[in-house]
C-alpha cells in the first residue's frame, strides 16, 4: 500500500504521539540531559584559571541539584512511568511531576545539609582523604545485606488518592518515599559527590547506579552484585592516586 | 521417554482408591518426613519440611525464614509465578524419583474446580483415607470440608467458580508491564515473594483451592482454623499442595493450546533468561532458565494426561463470539495507544455491603466507552488487611439495596485473598504492596450497555463476601471480627 506524501507527517505525528504516550516519563530524561549539559559547561568553567574560585554556598547548592537532575531522575524514570500509567489519563503527568517535585525535594533539602556541613567544615577545597573514604564506604555498602534488602524492596508503588489536592500530595508523599530510598541504597556515593565536583565521578557513579536497575534477566543477582562495589573501590583508589600525586 | 502426569480421579477412577502413582506418592513422602529432624529447622535438602521450606517457611515471628538461601524463594504476583512454580514442582519430581528409585514416576494433577465434572472438587480418597496406619497423604491440617471429603468450596456457588477459571484461560496476554488484565501475571523488574499484580490463574484456581482446602471461615468471612494450604509458610507441607500446583501448571499449557494468539513472552530476554536453582538429591543442585521450561516435553521430559478446556469455552465446531472478539481486539496492539485509566476510587473496604462509585473521566481516544473494539479493565490494586474471607465476588451496577448474588450476570470476577496476611506485611521480603488483581470486564461492560445500565461517566462496584460455610453444627456462627480487607485502588482502565 503506498503512503500519500501528505500524509507522512500525520503518521509520523501520530507515530512520536503513541511513542510520548507509552513513555510519559519522555522529560525526565530531556532534563537529566540538560543538567549534564548545565554540568559539562560549569566543569569546562571551573577549569579556567581566570574563572577558578571556591564555591559559594548557593553554588555548591546549584551544582548539587543539577548533580540530582542528571544523576538521580534517570534512576527514578521506572517509577515515574509506574505513576504515570496507573494514574487518571486525564492527569498522569499531573501525577508524574508532582512525584518528581517529591523525589527532588528531598533530595534538595539533603543536598543543602550536606553543603552546609562541608563548607562549615572545611571541607570544600578538597578533602580527597574524605573523598577516599566515602567511595570505600560506598563499595562495602553495595554488597551488605540491609543495603540488599532495601534493594528488594525498591519496586513496591503504592498510589493513595487518584484526584484533587490528596491525589497531587499522595503523590509528592510517594516521590519523597521513593528519594529516602535512594537515599539508604546510595547514602555513602552520594556524600562523595558532595565532597567533589568531578564530573568523571558523576558520569561513573550514575553507571553504577543505572546498571543495578536495568531491566534484564535475574533481578535476584543484580541488586547488590559485587561488580558494581569493585567499581566503587576503583574509584576510590583512582581517588587516592590523584590525591597522592 | 516422555512422562505422562496423569488426573490423579482419573486414575483413582480406574485403579481404586489407592491407584499406583498415589501409592507410590505416599511411600516416597514417609521416606522423606523420616528425614526431618524431630525438631528445629529442617536439614536435609531431600526431606519433606526443607522441600516445603522452599516455597515457604515462617521465622516464628510471622516473616520469612530466610536463614537458608533455597527457603521462601516462591514467586507470586509476577510473571515468574507460573515458570518458578514449573521448576519447583519438576525439582520436587526428582527428589520423590530419588527415593522411590524411579525415574517414571510422575505427579499426578488434581483438576479441583473442574466447570464440567465438580465432583472432582472432592479430595481424592487416598488423601482421606484414615484406615491406612499414618497415611502420609492424609493430614487433619485441612479445611473441614476437605476433610469431610465434601466439595472443598462448600457452599459457594460451583457456576461462579467455573466462570472464573474460564475467565482465567480466556486471558489475552501472558503478561503486561502496563496494569491491564493478565493470564500469568504483571511484569516486574524484579522477584516477588508476593505483592505486584497477579495474573487470573494466579488468583482463582490457584489462590481460592489455596485457602479453602487449608482454612476454615466463619459467616464473617473470618478464618477460625489456619491450615497447611492457606499460607505460603506452610503450604508444600500438604502432600495436596503439589497435585494441586500440577494443575496450575497444566492450565498453563490448557490455556496456550486454547488459542493460537496465547503465547509465553518469547520476545522478553529478561523473562526466559532468568534462572532459578533448587536442591537435587545427593547435594547437588538443579538450575534451569525460564527458557528453558517453558515446553515441558522437550525442557523437562512430560506432558499431561489432558489438555481440554472446560467446554464452555471450547465448543465443538464454533468459535465463541467472546474468543473472537478477544482476537480482534489483540491484533495491531503494537500500534495502541497504552491503557488509560478512566476512573478510580481509593481506600476502599471489600466488606461493605455499600456500593463504590467510580466516577469516569475521558481518556486520549475521544471516543464514548460504549464503542468497540476497546478492551475494558477493572483492576482491585493493593489490597491488604489482616483477615479476610477466602473469596470476594466483584460485581458491577448492581441495583442499590439488591444482593449481588441474585445478578451473576454482573458478576465481574472473583478476588481470591490467599497470601494477604504474607503480603501486606513490610519486612526482608515484603513491602506490604498487598494483592492486586485485574479484571478484564469488556464482555460485562457490552452486555451492560445493550441493557441501557452503562453509564460512561460512573461505575458502581460492589463485593460480596463468600464463604464456604461449615459442615458443622455451629454453621455461621461469627466467631471473629469483622474482616478488615481494603483495597488502595479500585480502577478503570480502557486499552
Amino acid at each position: 500500500m503506498t503512503t500519500l506524501a501528505g500524509e507522512r507527517p500525520r503518521l509520523a505525528r501520530r507515530s512520536v504521539r503513541r511513542h510520548l504516550a507509552w513513555h510519559p516519563e519522555w522529560w525526565l530524561y530531556a532534563v537529566a540531559a540538560a543538567a549534564w549539559v548545565a554540568l559539562l559547561a560549569m566543569s569546562l568553567a571551573m577549569s579556567m584559571p581566570m574563572v577558578a574560585h571556591t564555591l559559594s554556598w548557593t553554588e555548591r547548592w546549584s551544582h548539587w541539584l543539577l548533580m540530582v537532575g542528571a544523576m538521580m531522575l534517570p534512576v527514578a524514570a521506572r517509577q515515574v512511568r509506574a505513576v504515570a500509567q496507573r494514574s487518571l489519563w486525564s492527569r498522569r503527568q499531573r501525577s508524574a511531576g508532582w512525584f518528581v517535585v517529591g523525589y527532588v525535594a528531598l533530595w534538595a533539602a539533603v543536598g543543602a545539609g550536606l553543603v552546609t556541613i562541608v563548607i562549615g567544615a572545611g571541607l570544600d577545597d578538597g578533602a580527597s582523604d574524605l573523598l577516599v573514604v566515602s567511595l570505600l564506604l560506598a563499595a562495602a555498602w553495595q554488597t551488605s545485606a540491609p543495603r540488599r534488602r532495601l534493594v528488594r524492596r525498591c519496586e513496591a508503588l503504592k498510589l493513595g488518592a487518584p484526584s484533587g489536592l490528596a491525589g497531587d500530595l499522595d503523590c509528592a508523599r510517594l516521590g519523597v518515599r521513593s528519594g529516602v530510598r535512594c537515599l539508604q541504597e546510595c547514602w555513602p556515593a552520594m556524600i562523595a559527590m558532595a565532597l567533589s565536583q568531578s564530573l568523571v565521578l558523576m558520569v561513573g557513579l550514575t553507571v553504577v547506579l543505572l546498571t543495578e536497575r536495568t531491566r534484564g534477566a535475574n533481578p535476584q543477582r543484580r541488586g547488590g552484585r559485587p561488580l558494581e562495589a569493585w567499581v566503587l573501590a576503583g574509584f576510590a583508589a583512582a581517588a587516592l592516586v590523584v590525591a597522592l600525586t | 521417554m516422555t512422562r505422562t502426569r496423569v488426573d490423579v480421579w482419573t486414575a483413582t477412577d480406574a485403579e481404586g482408591d489407592w491407584p499406583e502413582v498415589l501409592s507410590a506418592y505416599e511411600r516416597a513422602i514417609g521416606t522423606m518426613r523420616g528425614l526431618d529432624p524431630p525438631d528445629g529447622p529442617p536439614t536435609d535438602p531431600v526431606g519433606w519440611q526443607f522441600q516445603a521450606a522452599i516455597h515457604g517457611r515462617e521465622d516464628g515471628n510471622g516473616s520469612a525464614d530466610t536463614s537458608n538461601p533455597f527457603w521462601c524463594n516462591c514467586q507470586h504476583g509476577s510473571w515468574f509465578f507460573l515458570p518458578w512454580h514449573r521448576m519447583y514442582l519438576a525439582a520436587f519430581e526428582r527428589v520423590i524419583q530419588f527415593h522411590l528409585e524411579d525415574d517414571e514416576w510422575s505427579l499426578p494433577y488434581w483438576y479441583a474446580i473442574d466447570p464440567d465434572d465438580v465432583r472432582k472438587a472432592v479430595l481424592p480418597p487416598a488423601f482421606l483415607d484414615r484406615t491406612l496406619d499414618d497415611n502420609n497423604l492424609q493430614t487433619e491440617m485441612r479445611s473441614q470440608h476437605a476433610k469431610a471429603g465434601r466439595p472443598f468450596s462448600g457452599d459457594i456457588d460451583p457456576d461462579a467458580l467455573g466462570r472464573a477459571l474460564e475467565q482465567s484461560l480466556l486471558a489475552q496476554r501472558y503478561t503486561t508491564a502496563s496494569g491491564s488484565s493478565t493470564f500469568g501475571g504483571g511484569e516486574r523488574a524484579d522477584l516477588s515473594f508476593d505483592g505486584g499484580e497477579r495474573g487470573l490463574l494466579e488468583n482463582v484456581p490457584h489462590g481460592l483451592v489455596h485457602s479453602l482446602v487449608g482454612n476454615d471461615y466463619d459467616a464473617n468471612g473470618h478464618p477460625v482454623f489456619e491450615g497447611w494450604m492457606g499460607s505460603f509458610y506452610t503450604a508444600g507441607l500438604d502432600p495436596i499442595f503439589w497435585c494441586h500446583h500440577s494443575n496450575i501448571d497444566r492450565l498453563w499449557d490448557v490455556w496456550l493450546r486454547e488459542d493460537d494468539s496465547h503465547t509465553n513472552p518469547t520476545d522478553d530476554q529478561a523473562f526466559l533468561d532468568t534462572t532459578f536453582t533448587f536442591p537435587a538429591p545427593e547435594g547437588a543442585t538443579v538450575t534451569w532458565s525460564v527458557a528453558e521450561v517453558l515446553d515441558t516435553e522437550s525442557g523437562l521430559g512430560y506432558v499431561y494426561e489432558s489438555y481440554d478446556p472446560p467446554s464452555a469455552i471450547a465448543p465443538p465446531g464454533g468459535v465463541p463470539a467472546e474468543r473472537e472478539r478477544v482476537l480482534a481486539a489483540g491484533s495491531g496492539r503494537e500500534e495502541a495507544m497504552p491503557p488509560q485509566v478512566l476512573g478510580a476510587a481509593d481506600d476502599v473496604s471489600l466488606t461493605s455491603n455499600a456500593a463504590v462509585e467510580v466516577p469516569m473521566g475521558r481518556g486520549a481516544v475521544e471516543r464514548d466507552l460504549t464503542a468497540g473494539p476497546e478492551r475494558v479493565h477493572l483492576r482491585i490494586e493493593g489490597v491488604t488487611g489482616t483477615r479476610a474471607a477466602p473469596l470476594y465476588g466483584v460485581y458491577l451496577n448492581v441495583p442499590a439495596g439488591a444482593d449481588p448474588h441474585d445478578f451473576p450476570a454482573l458478576r465481574a470476577g472473583s478476588f481470591a485473598t490467599f497470601g494477604l496476611a504474607e503480603t501486606s506485611r513490610t519486612d526482608d521480603q515484603h513491602d506490604a504492596e498487598g494483592l492486586t488483581a485485574v479484571f478484564d470486564i469488556t464482555d460485562l461492560r457490552d452486555r451492560l450497555t445493550e441493557a441501557g445500565r452503562w453509564d460512561d461517566t460512573r461505575v458502581e462496584v460492589r463485593f460480596s463476601t463468600e464463604v464456604p460455610g461449615s459442615p458443622t453444627d455451629d454453621a455461621g456462627t461469627p466467631a471473629g471480627p469483622e474482616p478488615d480487607l481494603r483495597a488502595r485502588r479500585v480502577a478503570l482502565m480502557v486499552e
